[in-house]
């Protein structure tokens, strides 16, 4: 990332949140166009509001996404406006519309947004960085990072953010916040074995089971076993790793929509027999093998993916087939198949929905009351109750004629095996735009390559992909347009958000379509930062903010951040799913309100964990411990030094756990250190006075609390510690004293909601 | 819509600030009375179940298959219950005969078993053919967003702090916060987290003597509730304000969730899954049903959505929709045979239901595509004799109902699942209350209770 332009993008997006005017520049006239304004009525309010502000069947168009400039808003209306007759407004009607939008609509509303954001305070950089490590990057920020953000304050917090966006775990972040759409990691082994490996034609990769073929002896069931997962992970993975691929290389997103390739890794390149686009170089292999079974040992790193193209003769196809992104992957139109009867309409309302934040269903406001229609033999075509939502999806729907019910790539015509018929359904297409089929510049064999070049075009695909980003970063979705007779404290908190929403699209785009860019505004957002409002002056306020109950992958990762090592009941998926987690299958949603069993799992992983990590962080050398800097296993309150220590290390406790700067003298570290005190002199006096007790309290601590093991990330135990390493006795009742300040902190609810 | 619970409450009174930390903890009322639904997923055939029409060619236009007719097989007048009528197995559910033996026992034995305390609501007009709109407006009554469930709004109107108020194995359950949701499928776990001090047998990770005179992780307990009055005190982003009500309300009961495993228990060892009624069948809506059954007698649920799929039948009609249908009645009896087991029979009403219906003729694959007409079914815990309210015409149409007798009448109105919802409402006792209000549905002319 280059700095520089990192800092002017970070600057534009301040300027944005004071609310400065950004239409004035190329608008033709300032003023209200009286034109603009009976046009509009006439033909827009009807689906848009009169106030612009949306209704069921029409985007607000307050802060809309080619509300950017004159010209661009001039040329959508041009081009695809009104839907259902895009010939009706083009040239002068179009300018003068697009002026009266801009003016009656986004100048007012963006003014009001300003006000709105005025009544947010935000967190201090500092702690927006903690906050943004562990979300990104799975770790705490390092001393020298904290450093640079208090000392030069928003530049080096960029710059730190671009760290951390180089990270491996980031992808794996982003990856998991597009898998919350996508929901393809339905197919990973861990919940389908073979499940992404199953869904592939058979004839079309007949080595899609390439480790039954290499490995077929009895006696090599091990290595196959795991040849089968790492390979079906890498099929499950290929969508996403796009998008990872894409981010990782600031390679622009819109190849989401257009790449001609597909991602693969050394085992799922055996499966498709796929020509990596550099031939050059060779996949990366590890120092340790991923598999070592049987006598095989395989070197091949499951996370070097690379841009492939299948070009191979398929059962029904010659030389391949075409690829468009995502739009062509085989998880993804799998994961939302189709019928004979459905015609791919599911995944036309996907595309909508996912890639251009337009929710089909809403635009059924004439939907027949029976559901069934006038009884016309296509009514998809000749009721007017039903095309007026068909005639937008059903281009859509054609443009995946090739690609069967399972994904497979079969050109339609009539001798073909696929069977559909282009008779009764409108042509493929988008936005009014029909797509050309024939000639040279024709796209018949690969109409989802002209989809997805027409889609990344789209201002609507921009809009999505903030959508998707802001929602799995913030934890919630952005507000949907208020309705009719919405109040007035709404309506701006919605035309505030969408504002500043399209502003992270802008910088996105301004940025190389790099998602960084909008991570990173999205961050620097009040949304995320917000630490109070006030009320009085941001009325509907329930949506500023980003606290939310983290997900098991989350806490996981938290854990290992913190203490060093995770939850090891968090292995088990029913475990993860029962803390609000989702296996992208049966369960698709998270949790995101936990209840009383939640609760009760995070009290039993704070007790757990306390019990395991406080006597293993002693085992380090006090500068290099993640919890008990400034204090060692005996120290206790018995001197002025002491307790000053004790309470310094309570306030890092407070920062590393909860995220929390306190001061020296807060009360919270006063509540803190009473707990660890009576702790220990309950402690001390029943060890003074055992017999008085049953069980007869012990110097020792419980067997599982002591340091006697390394940790594993997964939070199994691993091998012995040196007998003379080990920390097992706590004669003075100290390190009981802290489990039980790490009790009450890792059960605290600013633990599991960050 | 905003949140309207009793935390809500709480919170616009104040008394969550208020709330002394050394207060007792609340000891939560366990539900006098229980609510399951029962979702088929992707929408079910009522003509395949509960709403036959045989052999009616009906629509010798639409298909030439099986004669244009709505099933594949004619009526047959001994599957009849009272006024419930319902469907016979056709043969091209499978070759084998023991197999369509299997599936009409299921059914035979389903509706003379519970029958009499049946009521089968035919001929409901969802006026889409959208699975996410259908199963929204089955389970809600609003097919627009925003309406909670039908079991969400049961759970919160009786028991919204029960740690597992609500149990969702899937299916429509969208809460607006009224309650939280939970995922039960590991009673084992469960059981490990309900006392989260215990390390083994009765030792503690923090000591605590046998007799509990001493026990330390009571002063975590305490720093904890005083901790978190603190949060709610100082706390000035509304959001995480109301987080924190919400979690502090959840912490103010005792979770007892260590009776859920034995509860569980007593129904695994006494209710066995394979002799009620085949080995090996609706293995997964049984174990469901184990998990809500012994929550429920515990004292820790109000409500749950069971969920099983494979409803969605474009293809191959017969031979996936019969089986899907008769393990689902399977799943049904054995949830009915451990409420009896768990002694709450009287006390729950269990709902099946489903998106929407499907074609009332058979596509080009032997298929069935989406249909906007459906039917529900309801159990109840007292008798009913046998009943059956609304119907559909014999093409497996809509059409206008007798408000008082739910027969054809084109004086009559059209019944949509608004209507149903609202009867369910007042049959569980939640007509008057106020989320009732919160959540209104248009009112309910149809007698399909009384």
């Amino acid at each position: 990332m280059n700095n520089i332009r990192g800092l002017l993008l970070l600057l534009g997006l301040l300027t944005m949140l004071t609310g400065c005017e950004r239409f004035s520049d190329d608008l033709e006239d300032d003023g209200y166009n009286a034109v603009g304004h009976a046009l509009y009525q006439q033909q827009c309010a009807s689906c848009h509001g009169i106030d612009g502000n949306g209704t069921s069947i029409g985007p607000t168009l307050v802060g809309c996404a080619t509300c950017s400039s004159f010209l661009v808003l001039a040329d959508e209306i041009n081009r695809t406006m009104p839907v259902g007759d895009v010939e009706a407004c083009t040239d002068s009607c179009a300018r003068d519309t697009a002026e009266y939008i801009l003016y009656a609509f986004n100048g007012k509303s963006l003014a009001d947004a300003k006000v709105t954001i005025e009544g947010v305070a935000t967190d201090e950089l500092a702690v927006t960085l903690r906050k943004a490590s562990l979300q990104l990057a799975g770790r705490m920020p390092t001393s020298a990072e904290i450093a640079a953000v208090e000392a030069e304050g928003e530049v080096a917090l960029s710059a730190a953010l671009d760290t951390l966006m180089q990270e491996d775990t980031f992808y794996d972040v982003l990856m998991e916040t597009f898998n919350q759409q996508l929901l393809t990691d339905k197919y990973l082994t861990r919940n389908l074995n073979e499940g992404g490996i199953n869904l592939l034609d058979t004839d079309d990769f007949p080595g899609r089971k390439w480790y039954n073929d290499q490995y077929s002896g009895d006696d090599q069931g091990s290595i196959r076993g795991c040849l089968r997962a790492v390979t079906n992970d890498a099929v499950a993975r290929e969508p996403l790793e796009l998008v990872s691929y894409a981010a990782r290389n600031e390679l622009p997103h819109t190849l989401f929509m257009t790449a001609d390739f597909m991602m693969v890794n050394w085992y799922s390149q055996q499966v498709y027999e796929a020509e990596l686009l550099d031939r050059s170089v060779s996949f990366r292999q590890l120092d340790e093998p991923v598999c070592d079974a049987n006598g095989v040992q395989v070197y091949y790193d499951p996370t070097d993916f690379r841009p492939a193209r299948v070009t191979k003769d398929l059962e029904h196809e010659l030389g391949g087939f075409p690829h468009a992104g995502i739009l062509t992957s085989p998880m993804f139109l799998n994961r939302f198949p189709t019928t004979d009867t459905n015609r791919n309409r599911h995944r036309a309302r996907k595309v909508f929905d996912f890639f251009l934040d337009t929710d089909i269903l809403a635009i059924e406001g004439e939907r027949p009351g029976d559901g069934i229609g006038n009884g016309s033999d296509n009514p998809t075509l000749l009721d007017p109750a039903c095309y007026s939502c068909h005639q937008i999806m059903d281009p859509v729907s054609s443009a995946f004629q090739h690609w069967t019910d399972r994904g497979q790539y079969i050109t339609t015509g009539r001798s073909s095996a696929n069977r559909w018929d282009g008779s009764d359904i409108e042509p493929p297409g988008l936005g009014g735009e029909s797509t050309p089929l024939s000639g040279s510049g024709g796209y018949f064999r690969n109409l989802l390559q002209w989809l997805g070049q027409k889609i990344a075009q789209d201002p609507r695909f921009v809009r999505a992909t903030v959508r998707t980003l802001y929602t799995g970063l913030v934890g919630q979705p952005p507000l949907i347009a208020p309705g009719e007779g919405a109040a007035e404290a709404d309506i701006l908190a919605f035309n505030s958000q969408r504002a500043i929403l399209n502003d992270v699209g802008d910088v996105m785009v301004a940025g190389g379509w790099d998602v960084k860019e909008a991570v990173k505004a999205i961050i620097l957002s009040p949304y995320y930062r917000a630490r109070a409002v006030d009320s009085e002056t941001l009325v509907a306020n329930s949506h500023i903010g980003s606290s939310q109950f983290i997900s098991p992958e989350r806490l996981h990762n938290k854990l290992v951040a913190t203490l060093g090592f995770g939850w090891d009941d968090f292995r088990w998926e029913d475990n993860r799913i029962m803390f609000g987690g989702m296996d992208s299958d049966s369960i698709i949603e998270r949790i995101t309100d936990p209840g009383g069993l939640i609760v009760a799992i995070q009290s039993r992983m704070a007790s757990e964990m306390a019990c395991r990590a406080t006597a293993y962080d002693f085992l380090s050398p006090a500068t290099e411990r993640r919890l008990f800097p400034n204090v060692e296993t005996i120290t206790e309150p018995d001197t002025p030094a002491n307790i000053a220590r004790i309470r310094e290390n309570i306030r890092h406790l407070h920062w590393v756990l909860l995220g929390e700067r306190i001061a020296a003298d807060d009360p919270e570290v006063d509540a803190t250190y009473n707990l660890f005190v009576s702790v220990m002199n309950q402690g001390q006096e029943m060890l003074d006075n055992p017999d008085a007790y049953s069980p007869s309290p012990s110097t020792y601590l419980e067997w599982e609390c002591r340091a006697r093991w390394e940790r594993q990330e997964d939070g199994r135990t691993g091998d012995g510690l040196p007998s003379q390493d080990r920390i097992e006795q706590d004669s003075k009742y100290t390190l009981r004293a802290w489990i039980a300040v790490m009790t009450y902190l890792l059960s605290d609810f600013r633990f599991i909601f960050e | 819509m905003k949140r309207r619970n009793f935390l809500q409450l709480l919170a616009a009174t104040g008394l969550t600030a208020q709330m002394p930390v050394w207060a007792p903890r609340a000891e939560a009322a366990a539900p006098q009375n229980f609510l399951v639904v029962v979702n088929a997923s992707g929408g079910w055939d009522p003509t395949s179940i509960c709403d036959p029409k045989g052999l009616n060619a009906a629509y010798t236009d639409r298909s030439d298959r099986f004669g244009g007719s709505t099933n594949s097989v004619d009526l047959d007048a001994n599957k009849a219950f009272g006024p419930i009528r319902w469907s016979a197995i056709p043969e091209g559910v499978s070759n084998d005969e023991a197999v369509r033996q299997r599936i009409n026992d299921q059914f035979d034995q389903f509706f003379n078993t519970y029958g009499n305390r049946m009521t089968v609501i035919n001929g409901i007009n969802t006026g889409t053919n959208n699975h996410d709109t259908g199963n929204r407006f089955v389970w809600s009554g609003q097919d627009e967003m925003g309406y909670p469930s039908l079991a969400a709004c049961f759970a919160a109107a009786t028991a919204p702090t029960l740690p597992l108020a609500y149990i969702s194995n899937g299916g429509y359950d969208f809460t607006d916060s009224l309650v939280a949701r939970a995922r039960a499928s590991s009673a084992s776990f469960v059981t490990e987290v309900a006392d989260p001090n215990r390390y083994y047998d009765d030792i503690g990770f923090l000591y605590r003597s046998a007799n509990r005179s001493a026990d330390l992780h009571d002063d975590v307990r305490q720093a904890q509730a005083a901790r978190i009055a603190r949060q709610l005190n100082n706390e000035a982003l509304p959001q995480r304000r109301a987080q924190l009500e919400r979690l502090l309300a959840i912490r103010s009961e005792t979770s007892n969730l260590g009776q859920l495993n034995v509860q569980l228990e007593g129904i695994t060892a006494n209710v066995l899954r394979d002799d009620n009624w085949n080995a090996g069948r609706a293995n997964s809506l049984k174990g469901q049903a184990e998990v809500v059954v012994a929550s429920m007698a515990a004292g820790l649920t109000a409500s749950a959505n069971l969920n099983i799929g494979g409803f969605d039948t474009h293809g191959n009609h017969d031979a996936n929709a019969y089986p899907q249908l008769g393990d689902m009645l399977e799943g049904v009896h054995f949830l009915m045979a451990a409420l009896e087991y768990a002694g709450i029979a009287n006390r729950t009403t269990v709902v099946l239901g489903s998106d929407f219906g499907r074609t009332p003729y058979y596509n080009s694959g032997n298929g069935k595509d989406h249909w906007p007409v459906t039917s529900m079914i309801v159990l109840h815990p007292g008798s009913t004799g046998g009943r059956v309210f609304g119907a559909s015409t014999s093409a497996f149409l809509a059409q206008s109902l007798n408000t008082s007798t739910g027969v054809a009448d084109a004086s009559g109105q059209q019944m949509t699942p608004a209507h149903v919802n609202r009867a369910l409402r007042d049959l569980l006792g939640m007509g008057s209350a106020s989320l009732a209000g919160e959540y209104p549905l248009p009112e309910n002319p149809f007698r399909i209770f009384t």
